[in-house]
Formats: C-alpha cells, sequence, structure tokens
C-alpha cells in the first residue's frame, strides 16, 4: 500500500475535525472548561473511525454508498427526509466553509470585499472540474497537512501532560448551575461534529471513485485509522492551545483570526501566517467535501449517474449539483452572514439527521447476505451499536441544549 | 429550534444574558491586547483588529436593548459604556495601554453579574 493512498482518510477527517466551525468551537471549549472535553473528541474518534470503517468496507465489498444504503434500509419516504436535511446541512456548512476561507483570505492578504467568498466559489467550481477525483483528494489531503504548525505551537506551550492524560478519559469538572448546561452543549457540540453525516456521505463515495475492491479492504482501514487519528490529534491540540493561551487571559475566542492568534502566541509572526495557510487548505477541504457530498447524495437518492471519475459530459446532474451548491455558498455569503453561526447551526441540525445515516450503515455492514465473510465481526458490532445510542442521546439532547443555553452563549 | 434560539436572542437582557454580554466584551477586550502586544503581520493585524470591533459594535447593540430586570440596570449602563469607550481604541489600533483600565472595570462588573 503506497502511502498517498490514505490521503482520502487525511482530507476526509480534516473536513470533519478542523473546518471553519470546529477551529473556532474547539478553541472556545478549551479557553472555557480547560482540558475537560478532551474525551469528547477521543469518544468521537472512535465513533467516526468505526462508522467510517464499516461505511468504506460496505463500498468496497458490495460497490453501495451510503445514500444508497439509507434508501435501502429506510425506504423511500424516510430516505427523501433523510435526503432533505442532509441536503440542508451539507449546503449551509459548505456555505459556512467558502466564507470562512474568503475570511481567511482577507486575514492572509489584507485584501477582500463582499466579492470574495463568489471569487472562492469559482475557483473552487475551476478545481473540481479540472481535477481528477484522485488529484483532489490528493491536493487538500497534503495541503491540509499544514496544519502541522498547530503541532508544533502545542509542543511550543509545553501542555500538563499529566492533566492531558487525565482528561482524555470521560470525566466530569467541578461545575455548578448553568454551566453544567453549557458543558452538556459543548459535549454534544463536539462530538456531534466530530461525526458530521457529510464525512461518512464523502468517503464511502470517494471509496467508489477510487475503485475499492474487497482486496483494498486494509487500505480503507488505514484510511480510517490514520486519517481520523489525525484530524482528532489536530483537534486536540488546538483545545489545548484554547486552553492554555486563552483560558488564562479570559479570552473567548469566536472569530476564525482567534485560532491563529492561538498560533502566534507561541510561534509569533510566522507561526500566524502558517496557521493561516494551513486553515486555508482545510476550510477549502472541508467546501469541497461538503459540496461534492452534497452532489453524491443528490445523485445517489435520484439515481443519477455520478462521480468526478467520470467525465463531466456522463455525469451532468451530479456535475451541475455541486456547482450550484458552490455558487449558492459563495451567494449567501457575499451578503454578509457570520459563517460561523451557519456553521454552528448546522452542526446542531445534523445531530438530527445522524441516527438516519448511522443505523442504516451499522444494518447493512452486519448484513451476511450483503457483506458475506465481510460483515461486522462482534467488537465493532458492539462499539456500533453503542455509538449509536449515543448517537440517538446526543440527537434528543441537542434541541434543548441549544436553547437553554442560547446557542452556547449562556 | 432555530427559530426558539433566535428569538431568544431579541428583547431586553435576564442576568444570564446580560452576564453573557459582559463577558463578550471583557473577552474581546482582552484578545485585542494581547493582538496589540504580539507580533503579526500587519493585514492580520488590520482585518482582526476590525472583526472584534464589529464584534464589540453587536455587543453594544444588545447592551442597548435594556434590561428585564431594573435591579440590573446599572450595571447595564456601565457595561454600555465602557464597550462604548473600548470599541474605537480597538479599532483604531493603536493604544494598547488604554484597554487595560476598560479590563478591569468590565471584570468588576462581571463579578458581580456571576451567576
Amino acid at each position: 500500500m503506497k502511502w498517498l493512498e490514505i490521503l482520502l482518510g487525511v482530507m476526509t477527517s480534516l473536513g470533519g475535525f478542523v473546518d471553519i466551525g470546529e477551529l473556532v468551537f474547539t478553541a472556545q471549549a478549551g479557553a472555557t472548561f480547560g482540558y475537560s472535553l478532551l474525551w469528547a473528541i477521543a469518544i468521537g474518534t472512535v465513533g467516526i473511525i468505526v462508522y467510517s470503517e464499516m461505511c468504506g468496507r460496505i463500498a468496497a465489498v458490495a460497490r453501495q454508498p451510503v445514500f444508497v444504503v439509507i434508501r435501502q434500509r429506510m425506504g423511500k419516504r424516510v430516505g427523501f427526509v433523510v435526503w432533505l436535511a442532509s441536503t440542508i446541512v451539507n449546503v449551509a456548512t459548505c456555505a459556512g466553509e467558502v466564507g470562512g476561507v474568503a475570511i481567511v483570505l482577507k486575514l492572509l492578504l489584507g485584501l477582500g470585499g463582499w466579492w470574495l467568498p463568489l471569487a472562492v466559489a469559482g475557483v473552487l467550481i475551476f478545481l473540481i472540474a479540472v481535477l481528477p477525483f484522485k488529484w483532489i483528494e490528493r491536493t487538500f489531503g497534503l495541503a491540509g497537512l499544514t496544519m502541522i504548525v498547530f503541532f508544533v505551537a502545542f509542543a511550543a506551550i509545553h501542555p500538563e501532560w499529566h492533566k492531558l492524560g487525565r482528561d482524555m478519559l470521560p470525566n466530569l469538572p467541578s461545575l455548578s448551575g448553568h454551566e453544567w448546561m453549557l458543558y452538556a452543549y459543548m459535549v454534544v457540540g463536539i462530538l456531534s461534529s466530530v461525526m458530521m453525516p457529510y464525512e461518512v456521505y464523502f468517503y464511502s463515495s470517494g471509496g467508489i471513485e477510487d475503485g475499492w475492491k474487497p482486496s483494498d479492504l486494509k487500505v480503507n482501514r488505514a484510511n480510517t485509522i490514520v486519517g481520523f487519528t489525525l484530524g482528532s490529534m489536530l483537534a486536540m491540540a488546538i483545545l489545548v492551545l484554547g486552553a492554555d493561551v486563552f483560558g488564562p487571559r479570559a479570552i473567548d475566542p469566536d472569530t476564525v483570526g482567534s485560532s491563529a492568534l492561538l498560533v502566534g502566541v507561541p510561534l509569533g509572526s510566522t507561526g500566524v501566517v502558517l496557521a493561516l495557510i494551513g486553515m486555508l487548505a482545510a476550510i477549502a477541504g472541508a467546501a469541497v467535501e461538503t459540496a461534492l457530498a452534497g452532489a453524491y447524495n443528490f445523485a445517489q437518492y435520484f439515481g443519477f449517474k455520478w462521480g468526478r471519475s467520470r467525465p463531466l459530459r456522463e455525469t451532468k446532474r451530479f456535475d451541475a449539483a455541486w456547482m450550484v451548491i458552490f455558487l449558492f455558498a459563495g451567494i449567501v455569503m457575499a451578503t454578509g452572514i457570520d459563517p460561523i453561526l451557519i456553521v454552528e447551526l448546522s452542526v446542531m441540525l445534523a445531530v438530527l439527521c445522524l441516527p438516519f445515516t448511522y443505523l442504516p450503515i451499522l444494518l447493512s455492514a452486519d448484513d451476511t447476505m450483503l457483506m458475506g465473510k465481510h460483515k461486522n465481526g462482534p467488537i465493532t458490532k458492539v462499539l456500533g451499536w453503542v455509538f449509536f445510542v449515543i448517537i440517538c442521546i446526543c440527537s434528543l439532547a441537542a434541541p434543548y441544549l441549544l436553547v437553554a443555553t442560547d446557542m452556547g452563549k449562556y | 429550534m432555530v427559530l426558539f434560539a433566535l428569538a431568544a436572542c431579541s428583547g431586553p437582557l435576564d442576568r444570564d444574558q446580560l452576564h453573557g454580554e459582559v463577558e463578550d466584551v471583557h473577552a474581546l477586550a482582552a484578545e485585542a491586547r494581547l493582538l496589540f502586544e504580539k507580533d503579526v503581520p500587519q493585514p492580520f493585524f488590520a482585518v482582526h483588529r476590525q472583526m472584534l470591533a464589529d464584534k464589540i459594535d453587536e455587543a453594544i447593540e444588545k447592551l442597548a436593548r435594556g434590561v428585564k430586570d431594573d435591579d440590573l440596570e446599572p450595571d447595564r449602563q456601565n457595561a454600555y459604556a465602557l464597550a462604548r469607550a473600548l470599541e474605537p481604541i480597538v479599532r483604531a489600533g493603536d493604544d494598547p495601554d488604554a484597554i487595560v483600565p476598560i479590563e478591569h472595570l468590565l471584570a468588576g462588573i462581571d463579578t458581580r453579574l456571576s451567576p
């Protein structure tokens, strides 16, 4: 197996773990509650590894992407509702990411106006139209690796390792009254953003684009373990930086620039520039991931031909879908709406889609008729059901917590 | 769900909301001071400073909505005046020392309103 083959997993995980919403939300979680939410990232990482391994395995063995699985297991009507909700989440998230790329460019170059999100959408449309799928995952996967500067900053601040080890395990910090609500809101927010459904839509379709076969199951496993662990470690580094850099100064970061400033404190001016370049790549990757996920779902639900590995003339409806999503994202962001607000709302809406996305994956991966000898083993089966219960609890709690904390504000 | 949340964001502030707004302005002042003190690239300094000033403007608008409880009015008025004083300092970006006394006064209100 060549190392370039794991770039699908790297790109997918960066889009989930360090997109614009997560960059800000994770730093905020660290600044507010110290290291004590690290366990939520750790648990979410195991969850997304378990489920993306399953959907990659289904893609390799049965050649079925997630939305075909959802339609088969849930029926056409429920499938339609899931498609509609996931489309709203994908489009809203894509809009937030396009807006995020525009903000990072502005911070990096000091230029830009209302037109910048439209220009970003245009450039992304051009890149996706000209690059074959392999090169899309390589370009955004490799470019996203510049986020490693956050690890360097993490090492430079000398984190408290014993506290870090302790808080990787589920723990309840000593909080009072309403702080518990905010803590619970952040737990649900972190778990659901780590397990955002567009990651599995994109990953399973990407596996099929890459032509995975049962002989590629090791590639699938390596992608999920290496890719998502990398994304998870980056998110943890940001949380620790938030705790150690912003926490003692009583700063509550809620802008994209704040995340770059996290790196600037230990590494200075060069650190800020490298952090902005890394963020640009990761957020642009997330924009591509969400736009393509939206187009995959559309084509797979309605039964149209799809795939960026096919010529544009063969997949007109599919290609029109991701182009329209990008254009819509650019237009919405040109109005000046706060992209972080949009992504945070879409994360909470995504929580409601999670059970309907993950249950069909779990049932299909456990189906002997479909998967033969590659069906779930006992450990995957148990982990799958445990995480399904966690997802359902998050789905039930999310609406209440959103209102009770005024969207995580109080 | 979203409409519920948005509805909760309008109208006069209760104690928790006022505390949240004061905490926000306090945090923005602290971040602005950190930004002014650190060696960062010029375009980043200029753009991020404006973003922080815009966020202070948003807080000023919310603080202008009034409070549900009359007992909170003096704290609201103080916080409003401090936020108004802070905004032009952050937007201009040339006097980090001017932020320090505002930060201290905001911290006092913050502590008093703490649940």
